[in-house]
């Protein structure tokens, strides 16, 4: 294999790629920073490989490159200088000491990159020998599905885009290299065109499947998630690094959010209540990058409230009764706490920070209790006046403003991005709110990672693992606004719960477990703290008026036993669906590249597949109107042409009448033998071209009908 | 040429009631017939050479002549010898065997180098001479001859300038089982030749041989002819190729088939299918270790297989 073809250039750059899917989730398990380094490196082994230089010379060069490679990663002496050859031959004396004692978890960072660079080397030779000797590459392709599979299952790394990537360059490689193998067989004067005809095909077939395969919507994993069975059965805690998290019902501990939440359907509470308002436990304001906690180190802090002075209010009472052996420090109550009514002798005061309502005196609340509180009617109007934070009072902005320093500005570019055609408070956090409940974002309870040490919980949402549950959207939201210097607070509780009994007056609810919830409140100066619901599924049921109509814009819903708070399963797949069912028709405005393209993918593929009868049909016309035509000559030679497309070529070798007797052997007729006498008689005999006569015309029709058919 | 076709139709027949499955023999022995050439027929003894000689000789009402080759055949014997006439105390020039419209020369490699050569100068010159006075041949002359390519004890093999004087070399085989057994039912009680009629006059010869002359070599057929011959010449298994002579042959030949398949233009399937009867004994073989041992044929196969066929306006635009 002295010559090195441009179909060999190809293929072996297909298997460059391929082997690229192996670095590209390494920094989701080791602590890495340097990959690209190690992809260039790759390459050039890889150029190296593909020049099939002498061995002393090819072994030469990648020494020099690894060193370089391991020198631009490692060392800051003159690169070869008599420092730096210092340096490594410690490297090697540290190295080996540590191998010989058997401790190979210890070799340092040097000689691990140094035994990857190998690893690569080798494998640039492989895959030399797989691609151009032996032509053969499944088994390279299927270990990189296994690889990338288990990367995505394992770790954080998410592997969607690089699984459309591996089949696209796994299944055109495989083509490419059966089509070579095809193509080595057959006559020289074919393979040109077998092989364009077979690469065009299979490129299209690809494209299509993972086109399709993309765009199609997906139904929810048929099995149970297999992972956590994998870890506890090896043992293993938690994915990503975190503890292992998983939230059942009303938590007492945020600072730390992730892991999945578990649908418990074990009752809470009963209430009998006269509103459907949320049940409050308690908000935090301060967001740690993984979570909320309390921050108490304000100077100066009011009493709790929702609502100022200038906003309507209607006042309520609710009566709540704990389930047995349920016990909980803080009372839930509705809308704002107003006084206890009756509560078997305790008493309760609220916290000015959280809202938390607890037993005077500590412990937990009593197994039942009546409360009286508010609910207010939010105005609209008034909301959109907010354009500026300068009527914020001090102690608002100085708790609920706060961000992590830790927090990567792409979660603020995405605040102002979403909110930058608003000029004040209340549609800016419409459209975030908008934005998280929109299609970007998929509600699910399981599955949801815990971020890493150096990890954000909201950006890690917002940009990568985009699904999850309250936790996550009314986080994302309070910290998208907080961005914008808009004060937010988090606040946990419940939803309002099933509605089980009801009265003219009064409902009464039991909620449950699974009813545990966490919204967003959003500081408008005279008006208070307006409750938002950014998680998708969830009815918006808070009271938002416009007040010169008087008219409610969404008004409580008490439709609400009928749905469980929590969508299950089959409905959520029903959302899901509607969405991709809502992209497919273009409704999504956005601009989705792969429309066109699946368009004209699918437009290629039924012309290549119905090109028979467009060709059929073409010559049809070409000789209905044979007056644009140079006459029979050029008829003839066009009809050649295009028994040549369908795939019927005359060997260069062949002349017309032998390859006629063949295609009429093919064709089962002898009309083209009568073509051909008759072209010959005025390619090779001079004789005038008389047009079609009758017989010829019939002949014509004959081969184009057969051909086509 | 639409008045010689049922001519040439009932040639064909009349041969074929003699000889029988030969059918493209037959054609090219008419081919040589009228492009002015002549026949060798190599093969066995026994395939009816002789009998397709006579046939044809007998349907164009031709004198026909048979000259037996042996080793003590002396030029005289082919081309006549003057005699003293003690009369008229003159001499008299007394014809040859070679003074015919149609000649056999049975085993021609079996006389001397010199016989052969009279003979052969004689195709070339249109002419003998004999004693200084030139005899001209008879219009028209056709020289069909054999050999035995078995027997070559006692031959003196004809070399190779003398061969290329043939426009044909004919290998007639074996008749496959069907055509053998017509061939005893035929012959059962009296040989067909016997009572086989002229249907074509020598003056009807003479025309056709005008309009062969006439049939149109389009530029596209000779170049495709040429990029066969000049293969020749550069093959490496070749010693020889074909020569300019070799050529000329091959196109005239052509012209004589396409007129037998009643066309008045010669079609690249012509000269493929005449390569095979023209080209063999105009080349000379390299035979030695390193090339490999190849036939004339197998190299001649392999040079059709690569010669592109013009047969569109776009490469004709090129020449």
């Amino acid at each position: 294999m002295s010559t090195r073809t441009p179909k060999q250039a190809v293929v072996f750059m297909l298997a460059f790629l391929l082997l690229m899917e192996w670095l590209v989730p390494l920094p989701a398990v080791t602590d890495t920073g340097f990959i690209h380094i190690f992809m260039i490196v790759a390459a050039i082994y890889f150029l190296i490989m593909f020049l099939q230089l002498p061995n002393w010379l090819t072994l030469l060069l990648m020494s020099g490159v690894t060193l370089y490679g391991l020198h631009h990663i490692f060392f800051h002496e003159p690169f070869l200088g008599a420092a730096w050859w210092q340096v490594v031959a410690d490297e090697f004396v540290v190295n080996y000491q540590l191998l010989m004692n058997g401790a190979f978890i210890e070799v340092t960072d040097f000689f691990r990159s140094l035994m990857l660079l190998i690893l690569l080397a080798i494998m640039s030779y492989l895959m030399y020998f797989w691609v151009i000797y032996v032509q053969r590459i499944f088994f390279f392709l299927a270990l990189t599905v296994v690889y990338v599979a288990v990367m995505d299952t394992f770790t954080a790394y998410d592997a969607t885009g690089a699984m459309v990537r591996i089949v696209l360059l796994g299944f055109t490689l495989l083509a490419l290299l059966k089509a070579y193998r095809l193509t080595a067989s057959a006559a020289p004067g074919e393979r040109g065109a077998l092989l364009f005809r077979w690469s065009l095909g299979a490129f299209v077939i690809v494209a299509a499947a993972v086109l399709a395969g993309t765009a199609a919507p997906k139904a929810e994993p048929q099995w149970p998630d297999p992972v956590p069975f994998i870890e506890s059965a090896a043992g293993i805690e938690g994915g990503g690094g975190g503890p292992g998290v998983q939230r059942i019902g009303y938590s007492t501990e945020d600072s730390r959010l992730g892991g999945g939440f578990e649908m418990d359907d074990s009752p809470v509470f009963q209430a009998e209540v006269e509103h459907t308002e949320y049940w409050r436990g308690e908000s935090l304001n301060h967001y740690t990058g993984h979570g909320w906690e309390e921050n108490r180190t304000v100077e100066e802090q009011p009493d709790y409230t929702l609502y100022e002075d200038e906003v309507d209010t209607e006042a309520g009472t609710a009566e709540v009764q704990f389930a047995e052996n349920v016990s909980y420090d803080p009372w839930f109550y509705p809308g704002e706490f107003q006084q206890v009514l009756n509560s078997s002798g305790e008493q309760a005061e609220a916290d000015g920070f959280t809202g938390e309502l607890r037993t005077q005196g500590g412990g937990s609340a009593p197994p039942s209790y009546t409360l009286g509180y508010e609910t207010a009617s939010f105005p609209i109007e008034r909301m959109q006046e907010v354009t500026t934070n300068e009527s914020d009072p001090a102690h608002v902005t100085e708790q609920f403003t706060q961000v992590p320093d830790t927090l990567p500005d792409r979660v603020a570019d995405l605040a102002e991005e979403l909110t930058e055609d608003y000029d004040n408070r209340y549609d800016q956090a419409r459209a975030v709110e908008d934005y998280l409940t929109g299609q970007e974002f998929v509600y699910d309870t399981e599955n949801i990672p815990v971020p890493g040490e150096n990890e954000d919980y909201v950006d890690q949402f917002l940009f990568e693992s985009q699904r999850g549950y309250c936790d996550n959207f009314s986080t994302s939201m309070a910290v998208l606004l907080r961005t914008l210097d808009i004060p937010t607070r988090w606040v946990k509780g419940f939803t309002p719960g099933e509605e089980v009994d009801y009265t003219t007056e009064t409902t009464t609810r039991e909620v449950r477990n699974d009813n545990a919830h966490s919204w967003v409140e959003v500081y408008f100066p005279e008006v208070g703290w307006v409750p938002f619901e950014p998680t998708p599924g969830f009815s918006d049921s808070f009271s938002y008026v416009y007040e010169e109509s008087g008219e409610s814009e969404e008004e409580w819903e008490p439709s609400e036993p009928e749905t469980p708070e929590f969508p299950e399963e089959d409905e959520e797949e029903e959302e899901t669906e509607e969405e991709d069912t809502a992209e497919a028709a273009g409704e999504s405005g956005g601009f989705n590249w792969w429309q066109p393209a699946l368009a004209a993918l699918i437009l290629a593929g039924g012309l290549i597949y119905f090109r028979r009868n467009l060709v059929k049909l073409w010559m049809r016309r070409r000789y209905q109107s044979p007056g644009r035509g140079a006459g029979f000559v050029r008829s003839y030679e066009s009809l050649l042409r295009l028994l040549h497309l369908l795939g019927w070529k005359r060997g260069p070798h062949e002349t017309l009448r032998e390859y006629a007797v063949r295609m009429d052997e093919i064709l089962e007729t002898d009309s083209l033998r009568t073509l051909t006498e008759h072209y010959e008689r005025q390619f090779y005999g001079r004789k005038a071209d008389e047009g079609m006569p009758d017989h010829i015309a019939e002949a014509w029709r004959d081969v184009v009908g057969r051909a086509g058919a | 040429m639409s008045e010689y076709i049922a001519r040439i139709q009932k040639l064909k027949q009349n041969i074929q009631q003699v000889v029988v499955g030969k059918d493209q023999e037959i054609e090219l022995s008419l081919a040589a017939l009228l492009a002015g050439g002549h026949v060798l027929l190599e093969d066995v003894p026994g395939v009816g050479k002789t009998m397709m000689v006579r046939a044809v000789a007998q349907s164009i009402g031709a004198e026909f002549k048979r000259i037996q080759f042996t080793p003590d055949l002396l030029p005289s014997d082919v081309t006549g010898v003057s005699v003293f006439n003690q009369r008229t105390q003159m001499f008299e020039y007394r014809e040859g065997p070679v003074m015919a419209n149609v000649v056999l020369a049975d085993e021609i490699n079996r006389t001397s180098p010199k016989t052969q050569s009279a003979l052969l100068e004689a195709l070339e010159e249109q002419s003998v001479t004999v004693d200084g006075e030139t005899k001209r041949l008879k219009d028209p002359f056709f020289l069909m001859a054999t050999q035995n390519p078995i027997e070559y004890g006692g031959t003196y093999p004809l070399p190779e300038a003398q061969l290329d004087r043939f426009l044909f070399k004919i290998k007639l085989g074996y008749p496959n089982r069907e055509e053998e057994l017509e061939v005893l039912s035929r012959t059962e009680t009296s040989h067909p030749i016997e009572t086989l009629e002229p249907v074509v006059s020598l003056e009807d010869i003479a025309a056709m041989r005008a309009e062969v002359e006439n049939v149109y070599v389009d530029e596209a057929v000779k170049s495709y002819l040429l990029s066969i011959v000049r293969a020749t010449r550069t093959s490496d298994k070749v010693e020889l190729g074909v020569s300019p002579r070799g050529s000329i042959a091959l196109m005239k030949a052509a012209q004589a088939y396409a007129y037998l398949q009643h066309r008045d233009y010669v079609i690249p399937d012509d000269i493929k299918q005449l390569v095979p009867y023209v080209l063999p004994h105009r080349m000379m073989m390299r035979n030695d270790l390193y090339a490999g041992s190849f036939s004339e044929e197998e190299v001649l196969q392999a040079i059709l297989a690569e010669t592109a066929v013009p047969a569109s306006s776009r490469q004709k635009a090129a020449w």
